[in-house]
């Protein structure tokens, strides 16, 4: 960021120097530091006396600009700076500043905050000033968060507004009841004798408010003067249809007042549409019947297509995205020449055209056209399907088949729209199909499949997920038949999900998934495991043969799969532990029950160590829970207290598909730059469930986190979504450790006073390597505490301090009483 | 309904947010999604999505199967993102983005995406006299403008009343006309011309 602040417009050199601290830092833990600090310092400022409006202004913007900048998942509490906000919105002596309190309120005051009722009566009087900026301000605040309890205290004052002079107001002063009417659906009916008025009333901008609010108002008044304002409102929109004022807003009033469409409507909207294609969005919507539209047809003369008919060979795809939108929304008789009534209006190019456009690249415009063609027949849409279903795969890439299955899928959802059971069908199809056709991807599991049935599957109207799940779950039981890797995932999470909703006894799912896991490969494994683990809270008895062949499955298979194995054996005879376990699910989800059997795990073996008895066992090699974990390691490896989460850089992970902006190469803000998406950070897709697939690279899922330093007052938390352990976790048959509980410890851990204790054992240098590099090389962070697995004293500590330079270098101070593990550290970060 | 207005630079980085319907989850997380959604798509794609992954972001008012839609554009360094339900047209919106680039470039002269970070404030001001509560108030880029330079003026007027011996303040942004920050410069005018 190379603007000098004399041309940047900063609001301050304390706006400027943020801004510019955040653009230019290199990491977005940088960042998040710089901006909890500016927090810090802001409530400080703001907690002192004597504060200038022009200074809480200035404080209220960089909260705003914090807020908004602070990466996912690190949410800081800034109701310290709400009285202040709601302080300038009372106390502001210009209208800027008085916006901006009332900024800040919007846009980080909740919807029930007790503060809210201190604006009620800064926002009556702002509404009683003579200004008009000052009412059409507070009118803002109004239309953005209505509230009921300040009715009673502005409500007449509204009303005197609806006659104001200015057109502003009275424009605002309309979408003002419309917003108030969310909360107190009588409130239109007091003023519809004013609406009817506005609805006449010279300035334009006033009408369509007025239209707009005239919606509202019939959806809760039917008496005389409601049927009144429809009327007028059915007129006014027909007026301004004429005058091609507005015809999208008057198109859509017409559209939801004119029930009972006449053909003078019709026709005046179409005259509309011809002047302006966009028009015909609420022409075809209007004359949702054949027969008006026909009657507007001929009684205008032409052809309804005749506006948009260029449309279809624009260049750019939106046109053509809007003449697909258009036929869509016509009956094909009236364009496809299916009746001998009406002939069709197409030529044979245009046609050709659109049967061109099923293969486009954009999937919107291939679901569109899959759409319209149905509705004209759907046996072309059969064919089509039939043809691509049996195209030739044996030489394709993984990359084809998949865009294959995409496509595919497309056709069954336009298909079988409401037909759940047919759905499944085909979904079997065409998995037994892409994977019967190519030998090389047999094993795999078509992850854009999984994810796209289980968000339909969620999507869905109860009957269609019903009917699918029926034929799911029998497909699930059917010894004779066996399932593909794909269809596996599917019913191992579908068994999962929806369990309460099988036809099938609990017992029977077991079975089946119990036969075919020796099968498979270890991701496919785990998901089924886990749904079995997930079955046991619902089997009165389980299968002996489901036991023996997890037994069989764990003798023979890698470290985390025999865990899990382990873990459906040890609770195949626990009901009511996994019941609770379920219970303690956010959702029924697969993801959220792997979640929550990790946390009983975890919360198992936190209260295995507390316990004497087995602390015991530990020693003499583990003294501790802590000491256990470093003598897990190999001499050469450093143990560290680290502040940053490591970060799982799992080649299965998604990265960001960022590319790097002119501005952020022109300005060197290169913080956003060549990042990897935080996997914890991003919203779990069922996809995820198929990541395992084609796997090399294993990876620890269970290493212990920590979070970074932050300030103590500030709570680093996670949302609700983000805080999940998405079904990576799934993918790691060769876990290299079960879960280690030694965050607490690790947290516990108290830097400074070990850092103080070790005054006597500095080392102090100066690496030439950036700080990430040495981060890199230690597995830390700033401030590590590095412990030797082969000292014969567990209590030895090496801490490492790293302060970071400007030059891509870093300097580093090391303390520690062991003269050995002070040398090979100091060797080590020589080295680098 | 428009149900948020968002804006983020070509490296994913939130420049404005604006919500009109409460949100299930954090406002990052959504950025981050729908970022994820658009910058994947190429130039040639159109311009308009159905993204049913976000209804979970988002608190529906009405449960009548109304489906979320992403219309976006990208100008230079910025995706402007719309998140509409079925009731609005994409065509209108998409002609709604170009209203706001160009009341934006009109009050910011020449507008960059500096002014956005640096004047996120005036941009949702700009904003309000587009959309308020979620319904398109005006599309008309002079009446905008004026409404724009007639807040400027009476906040001038109101600035000048409460510091009788002050100058003022030039344009809407503080920032003084054709003072140009040397990157992140939009190429053209914002006309369409170039944007899609």
């Amino acid at each position: 960021m190379d603007v000098p602040f004399i041309s940047s417009g900063a609001l301050s050199r304390a706006h400027y120097a943020l801004v510019r601290k955040i653009e230019t830092a290199t990491s977005i833990p940088a960042a998040d530091q710089v901006l909890l600090t500016e927090i810090e310092t802001i409530r400080e400022r703001l907690a002192r006396a004597g504060l200038t409006e022009k200074q809480t202004k200035e404080y209220l913007i960089l909260l705003l600009y914090c807020s908004m900048n602070l990466s996912v998942g690190l949410t800081v509490n800034m109701d310290f700076a709400l009285p202040h906000a709601v302080n300038l919105a009372e106390a502001g002596r210009t209208v800027q500043n008085k916006r901006t309190g009332y900024m800040y309120c919007a846009e980080m005051m909740p919807k029930d905050h007790e503060l809210q009722l201190m604006l009620v009566n800064t926002l009556r009087k702002d509404l009683e000033h003579p200004s008009m900026s000052r009412i059409c301000l507070a009118l803002e605040v109004l239309i953005q968060s209505p509230s009921e309890d300040i009715i009673p205290a502005v409500q007449d004052r509204l009303y005197e507004l609806l006659s104001h002079n200015s057109p502003h107001v009275r424009r605002r002063t309309l979408y003002t009841f419309q917003a108030l009417s969310t909360c107190h659906r009588d409130i239109l009916e007091r003023v519809a004798e004013k609406i009817n008025q506005r609805l006449r009333d010279q300035e334009p901008v006033v009408v369509t408010a007025a239209l707009s609010v005239s919606l509202d108002l019939l959806e809760v008044c039917w008496s005389t003067i409601g049927r009144q304002v429809a009327w007028n409102a059915r007129k006014t929109a027909g007026r301004y249809l004429a005058a091609s004022r507005r015809p999208h807003r008057a198109l859509s009033t017409g559209k939801d007042i004119g029930n009972l469409p006449d053909s003078g409507t019709n026709s005046t909207s179409m005259q509309a549409a011809t002047t302006d294609h966009r028009s015909l969005f609420g022409t075809e919507e209007q004359c949702k019947r054949a027969s008006d539209l026909l009657e507007a047809q001929s009684s205008t003369r032409k052809l309804w297509i005749d506006p948009i008919r260029h449309l279809l060979v624009s260049q750019d795809v939106n046109d053509v995205y809007l003449f697909l939108t258009c036929l869509d929304c016509i009956e094909p008789k009236l364009w496809a020449g299916t009746t001998s009534e009406v002939p069709a209006v197409l030529e044979g190019w245009e046609v050709e055209r659109i049967m061109q456009s099923l293969h486009s690249p954009d999937s919107s415009i291939r679901l569109k056209t899959l759409r319209i063609l149905s509705k004209v027949d759907v046996r072309i849409v059969e064919t089509y399907y039939t043809q691509i279903l049996q195209m030739d795969r044996t030489s394709a890439t993984a990359e084809e088949l998949v865009e294959s299955a995409r496509r595919l899928m497309e056709i069954i959802e336009v298909l079988h729209v409401k037909d759940g059971e047919t759905y499944a069908h085909s979904l079997r199809d065409i998995i037994s199909t892409l994977t019967s056709q190519s030998v090389a991807e047999k094993q795999e599991v078509l992850q854009n499949v999984v994810e796209e049935v289980l968000i339909k599957l969620r999507e869905a109207p109860t009957d269609f997920r019903s009917a699918f799940l029926g034929v799911f779950f029998a497909l699930l039981d059917n010894p004779e038949q066996p399932l593909g890797p794909t269809t596996t995932v599917i019913g191992a999470a579908v068994v999962c999900e929806y369990l309460d909703n099988s036809p099938i006894p609990p017992t029977h799912l077991l079975q089946a998934l119990s036969t075919q896991l020796p099968s498979y490969n270890a991701a496919i494994q785990d998901a089924c495991l886990l749904s079995m683990i997930r079955l046991i809270a619902a089997c009165e008895d389980i299968p002996e043969s489901a036991v023996a062949i997890a037994r069989k499955v764990q003798e023979q298979s890698g470290r985390y799969i025999r865990r899990r194995c382990e873990q459906f054996l040890n609770l195949s005879h626990s009901r009511t532990i996994v019941q609770h376990i379920v219970s303690k699910s956010k959702s029924s989800s697969l993801p959220d029950f792997l979640m929550s059997l990790e946390a009983y795990e975890a919360e198992k073996m936190a209260r295995a160590a507390t316990s004497p008895s087995l602390s015991s066992i530990s020693s003499p090699e583990r003294p501790s829970s802590r000491a256990s974990s470093q003598a897990s390691h190999t001499p050469g490896k450093l143990r560290y207290a680290a502040y940053d989460a490591p970060k799982l850089t799992s080649s299965l992970r998604r990265t960001r598909t960022r590319s790097r902006s002119p501005y952020s190469d022109r300005s060197g803000s290169s913080r956003f730059i060549n990042e990897v998406e935080d996997p914890m950070s991003r919203t779990i897709t069922a996809g995820d469930l198929t990541l395992a697939s084609g796997q090399i690279e294993l990876q620890t899922v269970s290493q212990p986190r920590t979070l970074p330093s932050t300030p103590p007052q500030l709570a680093r938390t996670v949302d609700d979504l983000a805080s999940r352990v998405d079904l990576i976790a799934l993918d790691s048959p060769f876990i290299a450790d079960p879960p280690v509980t030694t965050t607490p410890t690790q947290a516990d851990f108290d830097f400074k006073a070990m850092w103080d204790k070790l005054s006597k054992g500095n080392l102090r240098g100066w690496c030439e390597s950036p700080m990430d590099a040495v981060v890199r090389k230690l597995q830390g962070d700033l401030k590590i505490a590095i412990y030797s697995a082969d000292s014969s004293n567990p209590d030895t500590v090496a801490l490492l301090r790293l302060k970071e330079g400007e030059d891509d270098s870093c300097m580093w101070h090391l303390r520690c009483d062991d003269l050995g593990l002070k040398d090979t550290i100091g060797v080590t970060l020589k080295d680098i | 309904m428009i149900h948020a207005v968002l804006i983020f630079n070509t490296s994913g980085v939130a420049r404005l947010t604006k919500f009109y319907t409460p949100l299930r989850q954090s406002a990052e997380t959504l950025v981050q999604k729908i970022f994820a959604l658009v910058s994947s798509r190429s130039a040639t794609l159109c311009n308009f999505l159905d993204a049913p992954e976000l209804e979970s972001f988002l608190s529906q008012s009405s449960d009548d199967g109304d489906k979320l839609r992403v219309v976006y554009r990208n100008y230079a360094t910025l995706y402007f993102v719309f998140i509409v339900d079925s009731v609005e047209s994409e065509l209108g919106i998409l002609d709604l983005i170009q209203v706001f680039v160009e009341s934006l470039d009109r009050a910011f002269e020449n507008v960059c995406e500096l002014d956005l970070v640096f004047h996120f404030d005036e941009a949702h001001h700009i904003l309000s006299e587009i959309i308020q509560g979620g319904l398109v108030l005006e599309t008309n880029v002079e009446e905008i403008d004026s409404a724009v330079q007639e807040a400027a003026k009476a906040r001038k007027e109101s600035f000048a009343s409460a510091n009788p011996l002050s100058l003022g303040s030039s344009g809407v942004g503080g920032r003084g006309s054709g003072i140009q920050t040397p990157l992140g410069w939009l190429t053209t005018k914002l006309t369409g011309v170039s944007a899609r």
